[in-house]
């Protein structure tokens, strides 16, 4: 009886509280629901559009993107945007000025000096965490794609571990190693009374748009309160000691002190992060005072978050929109232009060293050789066999568009020229593989797997159609799809040992050479994987249009140079251009002033919360 | 033994159990039958169409893909989803079938394979005694020292996704029951009569076991064994169901379960409208190891001295 | 009895021996690259082969087995257990932030779990054999053949998709605000509901047990059908002994033989396998906390097995393995302090 009577006190309490919300919930709070929370506080170590959402809010940078524009800037920490025109830009695009503006505060009161500028892009440079963002910084400013790079050079070492007795550098290497930071990255920024200069190695055409991205590596830090935190000193006989530290053992890694609209207040890994109004802040406090990101997995939660209005906004991947549009009070924006798409990579040469995923290794219809992706028609039969518009159609909801090449939608050099795409054509693909390798392909068969990264159903449904139609046009066609973890994955197309695999890119910054070297260069971050042969390919084709391209300056001769590279891409058939999705924003009706900027962190649209509020 | 099988069918909950039993037997016979395979491999499920959304039963194939079937000479029996497609397309009834032969696979393999190991474990260690008692029963504890299910989770994702590794997990960490049981049989088995018999007279030592002592002793493992089969299915379908289990796309009704999870609710407004894509896998797992739990109950309930003409 | 302890505890560092060394043996399953792969957080260091050389040194990942064992065990006393993909932070951090939320599931599930357990065990025994027996087993095997995941989804659909009453998560957004940031609102246990009760909050209190009803039942409901099982028996054993024929025969009323006399004694074997079944619920915890994205341990390990994230998933289950070894070793003791015929084997 006792536990009667408990128990409809229980179901009393639950029932009542559970209907008890007004109209506007959480007026001054905008909670977030998303997926996959953020790697680390540090801007410098920030490459996730999840570390990058929340840094966004933190920190500023010298300048930003205005408003949707992907093109036009303002001024920030900065006063003036510099160009040509204004004299701020110098000696053929080698030297940039920024006025950096006066009285600014960081949320722990200091003032905003010139040094703390330039500090904040020294130890950028020096920091260059392997696999990090820096290498943007590095390449215009130093010409080099790492600081290690820098280092072996001036020492003359062949590898920077070499250098190292466990962790101390070894005391012969001293000097030289002072020298990396003296005539190197000290001379590249340079504080000139209220101005802070940049001296670049090349001219290089997106330098503006790199140092504007917010949420990352353009982020302006605090010089005293860095290294207060532990970070680097700021000297340059200890810079070493700062290089390429662990995550977690990084000073900045869960704190945060930046000129932002935003404080952070607290951050449970993969679980919450709470920001708070920076009342301070130089254009004026937020109109919200609070700010919620939630990871949250699950699509039923996120879904019912936003039906209740517990969440303001909330990540809904394609499927299921759906069950979003039409929902009560629930706002639906479509067709956002993304900068991101996903290709499948045939590498030419595959490396054959006890690799079980090409078979025998040979062309008899038992396995492939390692080489069987250099003959183009393999190449171009593929991409006539992959059923584009049904893929867009089913998996992707309509929600994705193609691209020629490896160049998206919105950027310099993009062409919608029917001629540059492939399209699902059995026949045309038949005829194409009947050429391949002398008609033995077509004769003898092959077999070998293909391969996408584990828990991606879309790529994977990509995998299942390549595989479903290579049977049908030829039974001798075995492709096996499989599905290999993600840290797996990228070993082993490292290792150059993927056949077949799928991959994709997001814009680190809305310039063509952000995607054509990465994707097509002899040296890009996919394609330095191809093999030899392809190396050599584009070192012919490839890689001089791409250095023209970067070091020139004029918007139309650039567009054409890329768009001769995208036509390559195309005629070469060099990887399998899958889609580039179409963004939505999914948030409660009540939010107010949500604007889209293609290059904002967030997935798949990011939010600036400064310019949000929330009103019936 | 034949009394018991007697009582097994006059029980009202066993009959039940061998009733669902010769069920699913005869599904997994069948099931190139009843559900006619479309590839090379039977048990991946054929996908009814590309749409990643689950369809309502009835949906018929759809975005060319019985032409393509047709392309490659298969034919295509039935063209309908009767139960409804999985998220991604896949057919739901095609899945039913074929994972009743994985859950007969895994259930039986797991189950011999344990006990074998459990029975020789356990009766080496009684018969032997001493420090090689000690020893081995040392490292049934360790082994115990381990919640079955995260053992299984930990071990099958170490060894990798796949059906094979699921069942390595599942018996490596499956078999101490068997040895604790039988060890303790042997334990007062080993003192009577005929055994020391049988040891005065120089028979050697394994044959004294596999001869005379486990046929003694045997009966209250088979017990826990057939017990277990429920149990094993279970604990491999959770497996699937967490995303460590059998691959994307193989007939497995824990992984049927996971597909629905994200649908589980519905559209507002549409509460439960993919109520079959969670459903009917989850009928069949529930009815599987009910079946034999229910068997395995009864025959406890049978066999066990202490209950002996209770019932 | 002493020498029984005094074994019990010796046995403890060998039990301890064995399960580290048998956790380090599915560690080397892993390839090398694999095992570096555990200590690194972003797999993209990897593609840098000093770097990974460097790893490989410093956690001695090439050396030959015995010395690897002695060198991992070492970093695990440090509380080194690498990095967790999964929770985007050390392994150790992950444990230490989930700790609390599992155990307050655990503690509030065991509530039902007896409570039900014993009871209808009672029940079934007293009423052996006749409709009411026959309906608790039924039932309770019905219990038991339904998967926890199923199960869970049902409980998820029903009271959060249509009734709408029972949240997943631990807390909603408003009571987190206050539990992580709040300046009046301490901290003392983490357990929430303890934590809302101390600071007097009783909205909190009532909010983060709406959160955890739902996993409770869940988690419960399998493990009830189990000890009902073990308290019918137990129950159908004392009932069965010669004082309970004595005092049914010296004409005591039937309730006071069941209740005074009979449920005590039987309920000793009882409360000792619930301590166990408590370590077992360890497991189901995975499960019921999956589902309701509840995020404690399990989930975080569910998630980092999903994501082949080894570091996590073996720090999991050293945790869980060496709670069992403790928990065995109270269950053991205590057995042994209730029940004097516990000896030496």
């Amino acid at each position: 009886m006792k536990f009667k009577i408990f128990g409809i006190m229980l179901l009393a309490l639950l029932v009542s509280t559970s209907f008890a919300f007004g109209a506007v919930k959480n007026p001054d709070t905008i909670v977030e629901a998303t997926i996959g929370g953020p790697e680390t506080m540090d801007p410098h170590w920030s490459y996730d559009t999840a570390s990058g959402e929340v840094i966004y809010h933190t920190y500023d940078c010298l300048i930003a993107y205005k408003g949707e524009s992907l093109s036009e800037f303002v001024p920030m920490l900065a006063t003036e945007v510099p160009s040509a025109k204004n004299g701020l830009i110098k000696d053929n695009g080698l030297t940039y000025i920024f006025p950096i503006r006066k009285g600014v505060k960081f949320q722990n009161g200091d003032i905003l000096t010139p040094e703390d500028v330039e500090y904040s892009f020294e130890r950028g440079m020096i920091f260059d965490r392997s696999g990090g963002p820096v290498w943007m910084l590095l390449e215009p400013l130093c010409g080099v794609g790492s600081i290690e790079e820098v280092a072996t050079k001036v020492t003359g070492v062949e590898n920077y571990g070499d250098m190292f007795d466990g962790d101390e550098l070894k005391p012969e290497y001293k000097d030289a190693m002072t020298k990396v930071y003296t005539d190197y990255v000290d001379k590249t920024v340079e504080v000139d009374g209220d101005k802070v200069i940049f001296h670049l190695a090349q001219p290089y055409a997106p330098f503006l748009n790199i140092i504007s991205h917010g949420g990352s590596w353009g982020s302006i830090i605090d010089k005293k309160w860095s290294i207060a935190q532990g970070a680097w000193d700021g000297k340059a006989d200890t810079w070493w000691k700062y290089h390429d530290p662990k995550c977690e053992e990084d000073p900045l890694y869960a704190t945060a002190n930046g000129t932002g609209a935003f404080m952070l207040k607290k951050w449970i890994p993969e679980e919450v992060i709470m920001l708070e109004r920076f009342n301070d802040y130089w254009q004026g406090p937020a109109k919200i005072k609070n700010v919620v990101i939630k990871y949250v997995n699950e699509w039923t939660t996120r879904k019912l978050m936003l039906q209740t209005g517990d969440a303001d906004i909330v990540y809904v991947p394609n499927q299921y929109m759906d069950e979003v549009t039409g929902m009560e009070g629930v706002r639906v924006v479509e067709d956002l232009p993304t900068l991101q798409n996903a290709v499948s990579m045939f590498p030419w040469i595959i490396n054959a060293e006890g690799n079980p995923n090409i078979g025998s290794g040979k062309l008899d219809g038992e396995g492939i050789p390692s080489d069987f992706f250099s003959d183009i028609h393999v190449r171009k039969g593929f991409s006539y066999l992959f059923p584009y518009e049904l893929f867009i159609d089913k998996i992707q909801k309509g929600r994705a568009i193609r691209n020629p090449g490896p160049l998206v939608k919105g950027l310099l050099g993009y062409s919608d020229d029917p001629s540059l795409f492939y399209n699902f054509n059995l026949s045309k693909a038949t005829e194409e593989f009947k050429k391949a390798w002398d008609g033995k392909l077509w004769e003898k068969g092959c077999k070998f797997n293909i391969f996408y990264n584990a828990g991606n159903d879309v790529r994977k449904a990509a995998c299942d159609m390549i595989a479903a139609y290579a049977r049908l046009i030829n039974l001798k066609f075995k492709l096996t799809p499989v599905g290999v973890q993600w840290s797996s994955y990228l070993k082993q197309f490292l290792s150059e040992k993927l056949p077949f695999y799928t991959i994709g890119w997001l814009a680190d910054y809305p310039d063509p050479h952000n995607w054509i070297p990465t994707y097509i260069g002899s040296s890009g971050t996919y394609s330095a994987y191809f093999g030899k042969a392809y190396g050599e390919f584009a070192k012919k084709n490839i890689d001089p249009l791409i250095d023209k391209a970067i070091k020139s300056t004029d918007p139309e001769e650039r567009a054409k140079l890329y768009k001769e590279l995208v036509k390559i891409a195309h005629d070469q058939a060099i990887s399998l251009y899958l889609y580039q999705p179409i963004g939505h924003h999914v948030e409660r009706d009540w939010v107010k002033g949500w604007y889209y900027n293609a290059i904002m962190p967030g997935e798949p649209a990011g939010a600036d919360f400064y310019s949000l509020s929330k009103s019936e | 033994m034949n009394r018991t099988l007697r009582k097994l069918f006059s029980n009202a909950t066993s009959l039940l159990g061998i009733i669902l039993l010769v069920f699913f037997i005869i599904i997994a016979i069948f099931a190139p039958v009843l559900a006619p395979p479309l590839s090379d491999d039977p048990y991946q499920i054929p996908r009814m169409s590309w749409d990643v959304n689950p369809q309502p039963p009835g949906f018929p194939m759809s975005d060319n893909i019985k032409d393509m079937y047709k392309y490659i000479g298969k034919e295509v029996k039935y063209d309908k989803a009767i139960c409804g497609t999985a998220q991604g397309g896949y057919d739901i009834f095609y899945g039913l079938i074929w994972g009743t032969r994985t859950a007969f696979k895994i259930g039986i393999t797991t189950v011999f394979s344990a006990m074998l190991i459990g029975l020789f474990i356990g009766s080496i260690a009684a018969y032997f005694g001493r420090w090689v008692d000690e020893v081995l029963m040392r490292i049934t504890d360790i082994f115990l020292s381990f919640p079955f299910l995260v053992a299984a989770m930990v071990l099958t994702t170490i060894l990798g996704r796949g059906l094979n590794k699921v069942m390595i997990a599942l018996i490596a960490f499956g078999w101490m029951g068997y040895a604790r049981v039988i060890r303790g049989s042997i334990l007062s088995a080993k003192e009577e009569t005929y055994v020391m018999a049988a040891k005065a007279l120089g028979v050697r030592d394994g044959k004294i076991i596999w001869r005379h002592l486990l046929p003694n002793t045997i009966f209250p493992v088979l017990i826990q064994a057939s017990m277990n089969i429920g149990t094993m299915v279970v604990t491999a379908a959770t497996l699937s169901f967490l995303g460590v289990g059998a691959p994307l796309g193989y007939a497995d009704w824990g992984q049927m379960v996971s597909f629905a999870r994200n649908w589980i609710v519905g559209a507002p407004g549409h509460a439960g409208q993919y109520w079959y894509s969670v459903f009917y896998p989850g009928i069949f797992i529930i009815l599987f190891v009910l079946a034999w739990n229910l068997i395995g109950d009864a025959l406890r309930d049978i066999l066990d001295p202490r209950l002996r003409g209770e019932l | 009895m002493i020498a029984y302890i005094i074994r019990r505890l010796l046995l403890l560092p060998i039990i301890l021996i064995g399960v580290t060394f048998l956790i380090f043996c599915m560690f080397s399953l892993l390839s090398p690259m694999e095992r570096l792969a555990t200590y690194v957080n972003d797999p993209s260091t990897l593609k840098n082969p000093q770097a990974a050389e460097r790893i490989i040194e410093k956690y001695h990942l090439n050396d030959p087995f015995p010395l690897g064992y002695i060198q991992w065990v070492k970093r695990i006393a440090k509380f080194d257990l690498g990095w967790s993909q999964a929770a985007n932070q050390p392994v150790w951090d992950a444990i230490c932030q989930r700790f609390p939320a599992t155990l307050e599931l655990v503690i509030y599930s065991i509530v039902p779990v007896i409570l039900v357990g014993i009871w209808l065990g009672v029940i079934s025994a007293v009423h052996h054999n006749d409709i009411i027996d026959q309906s608790i087993r039924v039932t309770a095997i019905v219990g038991w053949s339904l998967p926890t995941f199923i199960f869970g989804l049902l409980v998820l659909f029903v009271f959060y998709g249509i009734l709408g009453w029972l949240p997943p998560g631990r807390l909603s957004t408003w009571a987190q605000d206050i539990v992580y940031t709040g300046t009046n609102f301490h901290s003392y246990t983490h357990l929430v509901t303890i934590d809302a009760l101390l600071n007097g909050n009783i909205p909190i209190f009532v909010d983060a047990l709406r959160h955890l009803c739902a996993p409770i039942i869940t988690l419960s409901y399998v493990y009830w059908a189990f000890l009902l099982r073990i308290a019918r028996s137990s129950m159908l054993d004392t009932l069965r002994k010669d004082y309970i024929r004595t005092a049914r025969a010296k004409g005591v009323d039937e309730h006071t033989v069941i209740h005074k006399h009979a449920e005590r004694n039987a309920l000793i074997p009882v409360v000792t396998i619930a301590g166990m079944l408590i370590i077992g619920m360890l497991g189901g915890v995975v499960v019921a906390e999956t589902v309701f994205t509840y995020p404690g341990l399990g989930f975080w390990a569910a998630t980092a097995a999903q994501q082949l994230d080894y570091g996590s998933v073996i720090g999991f289950a050293l945790l869980f393995a060496l709670i069992m070894v403790v928990g065995n070793l109270v269950v053991d003791v205590s057995y042994a302090f209730i029940d004097p015929r516990v000896r030496l084997e």
